[in-house]
């Protein structure tokens, strides 16, 4: 399950329909107490924090063990991105802070903040405008197994360029944060454009889910949860999942007593070709 | 201050950027989202610099010059992000761009050719919009779009007007309206600045609005090309809208010494032309001029041009609005001159022709006076037969514009019965007096403005029933829309799309039998060919019958001058006639046409005259204090639907009866608010442009 991410409060970016300009940068008080956007495994809720604090002590704020979470994003106007370290002093220049939980994918993360820095965009800049809208479609694409060997160098450029070119720090934190999301989590947005992989499990076109059977008791509760019709099985039959059909939703994970539904992104086990009765596998 | 860019020293005011000190020394730097007439906005980036001293690259459109500057335009990183730049934009820009009509002269054409940037890195993937061209006169094609924001800062920073801005929509950013509404609804002046700065395809003049036959100029601001007379007619309604009568009236001066009676009768081409006509309804601009003659006062007179005396004679035959306009800008030539009217009075048509009711003989009186009082010698009464002789008498130039005074008779049956009048004859009686005897029943044969003219006046002669009978159809009528109506509601009644076979009558008219007509045409002779409907002859009861079917000029035949078309006096380009020295314009050459027609073509003739008497033929005469006007409209709510200037006439069943003006003109607070509806089209043409990079001589030679 994927939390929210944002570059900005969502009450800046304004309705649809308004002519939003670029936000004026806050002047930043490490000694005032401010209310931050916080978001994380979860759920998204706002705090009273004051400007510096360790991670720990915002972690212990918001509920959640430092070891279910990966890493902390802040966003504007800092936009940056920090490994998980209980003991690291924050300053909390920002509006939003989003906590990454352990399962979380960072190219599924970061296209979903691409889409909000594509919204929260003013337009008037061209780095800021196009660049956005690049970063959504680039990273959208690597989340959707479409990426492309080139395009690690783009968002690297693209992120250089919005830091330095941007009308406004808002543009100028989009790139920032983009930069220092490549410093951190590279080889795991590699591994989506050139294995083609999802290290966390999370991007759908790179799963693939199979039935265990050494664990399905044939109870037919995820053929009955899937939409697709792409379970075959009887009463007491290990059941058969076909992947040729199979849209990743995960219905037949939730519905399975026995967690028998499983997810891999590379290397499937050996399987029955069709079902055979509980215990006759081997 | 001096600054050097790639290592030439240039001189740069306080103040400048250094974009605009590089570009008016002709050093180019590529741009986009500035625009000569906006403020900078520092948003599309290709005119990024390297100022040595400083780290990265800047906007040269944002970066202030100052001494001792050393500014490189062309280093590795500058050329990078410029090309990244394009290279975005592109990338959701449509990438046909044959169907676009900006095609061939769009900058963002010029600059990616210019840059060599292509969108092959990245993901082209547009953003969809379709084609809105249910706004009158702008077409937005927002696919199209690269949000520079000129359109933006055009319409609310330079005109105020407040309409067009960045919107947010699921696609993200876009220009529009508040809430997506119609411009009208918006508050849009239509203007045309958006259209104007657009440097791509995304806003563009509505299809088929501007006329290809036109250049740019004449064809943006489509009333002041219409106008005959070439009245500066934006100039005119601006200074009225701020109710400064006096700069409208001396605008109006300043091409025609006649702004009162055209307010009166002119036909205005002008406003059939109009721009606002498709907002809602053209501009009133007919009448303002009348309101300007009369609430402008004689202030143009101070500032009135009278060249030294040159001591040369001119001599003007007919004192109609040829006549004397040709004799106003030879006196203000500096020439003697002298105008022969055959007339008791002078005026021409403008006396003898327009009915009083129409045109007051006071307010004719008037512009006459001024014309006169500029140095114009006049002589009525006196009848020039051979317009030739006068240069014998002294004079060094004739200039012959005795109008057409001769009204046609159709060659039917019964022409000659007592009861049968002509239209010139007629309307003069009616003029000079004393007033001509009419039948209760009247027929006028013809569907022209004279034809209205002469049922008109028939009726406030005494006339109980008046009919018009005439060739066209309703709707196929020369006369103009409001005569007819004016008419109409007179109690004229019509009686169209018919032939007339003969006038009847014994000792004197008893009626016109005439037969409906299934088609008609004219041939190459200019005669009718008509198709009559079998069986449907009648015949209209009439005491009195009136030929309006045309006129020609009266006694051009004997004048000893060479015609052509017969009955008309045939000039070279430059007016003159056959002898050397006689010129001649206004209707004795083109045939009947309209006042502005005849006084714009006596003004040209003036000058051909002015040449030929040893002057240098320039006639412009400035008769107000230079002024810019405003760029800043402002908003005004509801602008679009303002409705146009409702004439007010007298009831048609009072008017009917007497001589006095059918129509009461606007006032000046009245005439101000409606002048206020102009659009100001003309206000565009006055906006910069940026020059293509193949302008400059940097730019010529590449990246």
């Amino acid at each position: 399950m994927s939390g929210t991410i944002r570059l900005i409060s969502p009450a800046r970016a304004g309705p649809i329909g308004s002519s939003p300009a670029a936000p004026e940068r806050p002047a930043f008080d490490p000694g005032q107490r401010r209310q931050i956007l916080v978001s994380g495994p979860g759920g998204e809720a706002v705090h009273k924090l004051p400007g510096r604090l360790k991670l720990s002590e915002l972690l212990d704020r918001y509920g959640v063990q430092p070891d279910r979470i990966r890493a902390v994003y802040l966003g504007w106007p800092a936009g940056q991105f920090f490994p998980c370290e209980p003991d690291r002093e924050l300053e909390l220049d920002c509006e939003t802070v989003c906590l990454a939980g352990r399962e979380a994918c960072m190219v599924d993360l970061l296209a979903r903040l691409a889409l909000d820095m594509r919204t929260a965009a003013c337009g008037r800049c061209v780095f800021g405008r196009e660049g956005a809208y690049q970063l959504h479609l680039i990273l959208s694409d690597i989340a959707a197994k479409k990426g492309r060997s080139a395009d690690l160098d783009r968002l690297t450029e693209l992120g250089g360029a919005m830091r330095t070119q941007c009308a406004c720090t808002l543009g100028q934190a989009a790139g920032g944060s983009l930069l220092s999301a490549l410093a951190l989590f590279r080889p795991e947005i590699e591994a989506h454009i050139t294995k083609k992989i999802c290290p966390a499990l999370v991007c759908r076109p790179f799963i693939s889910y199979y039935i265990d059977p050494a664990l399905c008791t044939g109870c037919q509760a995820c053929a009955d949860s899937c939409g697709e019709e792409a379970i075959a099985g009887r009463k007491g039959f290990i059941h058969v999942l076909d992947r040729t059909l199979c849209e990743a939703c995960g219905q037949c994970r939730a519905a399975c007593p026995q967690g028998a539904i499983k997810a891999v992104s590379e290397g499937l086990p050996r399987l029955p070709a069709k079902p055979v009765a509980c215990g006759a596998w081997r | 201050m001096r600054l050097t860019i790639d290592g030439r020293t240039i001189e740069a005011a306080e103040g400048q950027t250094v974009l605009q000190a590089a570009l008016a020394h002709d050093i180019y730097i590529p741009h986009l989202c500035k625009h000569p007439d906006l403020e900078a906005a520092g948003g599309c980036r290709l005119c990024v610099v390297q100022v040595k001293g400083r780290d990265g690259v800047v906007p040269a459109c944002e970066t202030p010059a100052e001494d001792g500057m050393e500014v490189l335009t062309a280093t590795e990183e500058a050329l990078h992000i410029r090309r990244m730049s394009m290279e975005l934009m592109l990338a959701s820009h449509p990438s046909e761009c044959t169907d676009c009509p900006k095609y061939g002269n769009c900058e963002l054409q010029s600059l990616y050719q210019y840059l060599d940037a292509s969108a092959e890195r990245w993901r082209t993937k547009g953003r969809p919009m379709p084609e809105d061209a249910s706004n009158p006169l702008i077409r937005h094609l927002f696919v199209r779009c690269i949000r520079c924001g000129r359109c933006v800062r055009a319409c609310n920073e330079l005109r105020g007007v407040k309409v067009l801005d960045y919107r947010r929509d699921r696609q993200g950013v876009r220009i529009g309206t508040e809430g997506g509404v119609s411009l009208a609804e918006a508050g849009c002046r239509f203007c045309g600045a958006c259209v104007e700065v657009c440097p791509t395809g995304a806003i563009t003049d509505a299809a088929g609005l501007l006329d290809p036959a036109l250049p740019r100029i004449k064809a943006l601001v489509p009333c002041r090309s219409a106008c005959p007379g070439e009245i500066d007619i934006p100039a005119y309604l601006r200074s009225a809208a701020r109710g400064d009568w006096a700069a409208a009236a001396a605008v109006i001066r300043e091409r025609t010494p006649f702004p009162a009676v055209l307010g009166s009768i002119c036909p205005h081409p002008c406003e059939d032309r109009c721009r606002r006509g498709a907002v809602n309804e053209p501009l009133s601009i007919c009448r303002l001029k009348r309101t300007a003659a009369e609430a402008g006062g004689e202030q143009w007179k101070t500032r009135r041009r009278r060249d030294p005396a040159t001591g040369r004679r001119a001599a003007v035959v007919g004192s109609g609005p040829a006549g004397l306009t040709a004799a106003y800008y030879l006196a203000m030539k500096g020439h003697d001159v002298t105008v022969f009217e055959a007339l008791p009075k002078p005026g021409g048509q403008l006396r003898v022709g327009i009915p009083a009711y129409r045109l007051p003989d006071a307010l004719l009186d008037g512009e006459i006076a001024a014309i006169l009082e500029g140095g114009v010698a006049l002589r009525t009464g006196v009848r020039i037969e051979r317009p030739a002789e006068l240069l014998e008498q002294g004079f060094d130039a004739v200039l012959v514009a005795a109008g057409t005074h001769k009204g046609t008779v159709l060659p039917l049956k019964g022409r000659d019965l007592p009861g049968v009048l002509v239209n010139t004859a007629f309307l003069r009686e009616a003029r000079l007096g004393p007033i001509p005897a009419v039948g209760e029943r009247v027929v006028v044969l013809g569907g022209g403005n004279v034809a209205m003219d002469c049922a008109r006046t028939a009726l406030r002669c005494g006339a109980k029933q008046v009919t018009v009978a005439c060739l066209e159809r309703r709707d196929e009528m020369t006369a103009s829309p409001e005569e007819i109506d004016e008419a109409l509601d007179e109690g004229v009644g019509l009686c169209s799309g018919v032939t007339f076979l003969s006038i009847e009558g014994e000792e004197r008219v008893s009626g016109v039998q005439v037969q409906e007509v299934a088609a008609f045409h004219f041939d190459e002779n200019r005669r009718a060919v008509i198709t009559p409907r079998e069986g449907t002859e009648r015949l209209l009861p009439a005491d009195t019958v009136i030929f309006a079917v045309g006129q020609s000029p009266d006694g051009a035949a004997d004048m000893g001058l060479a015609l052509c078309r017969g009955a008309y006096l045939q000039t070279g380009e430059d007016g003159g006639a056959s002898v050397p020295g006689v010129f001649a314009a206004g209707d004795v050459v083109t045939g009947t046409r309209s006042v502005i027609e005849a006084a714009a073509a006596g003004r040209r003739c003036a000058q051909s005259m002015d040449r030929w008497l040893g002057g240098d033929g320039d006639l412009t005469e400035p008769l107000r204090a230079p002024s810019e006007p405003d760029p800043y409209l402002g908003r005004t709510e509801g602008f679009a639907g303002r409705k146009r200037l409702a004439a007010e006439r007298r009831p048609a069943q009072d008017r009917r009866w007497d001589f006095a003006p059918v129509e009461r003109m606007p006032g000046a607070g009245a005439g101000a608010c409606e002048a206020a509806r102009c659009l100001q089209c003309d206000l565009r043409l006055r906006l910069g442009r940026n020059k293509f990079w193949n302008e400059y001589p940097n730019g010529r030679e590449g990246v």
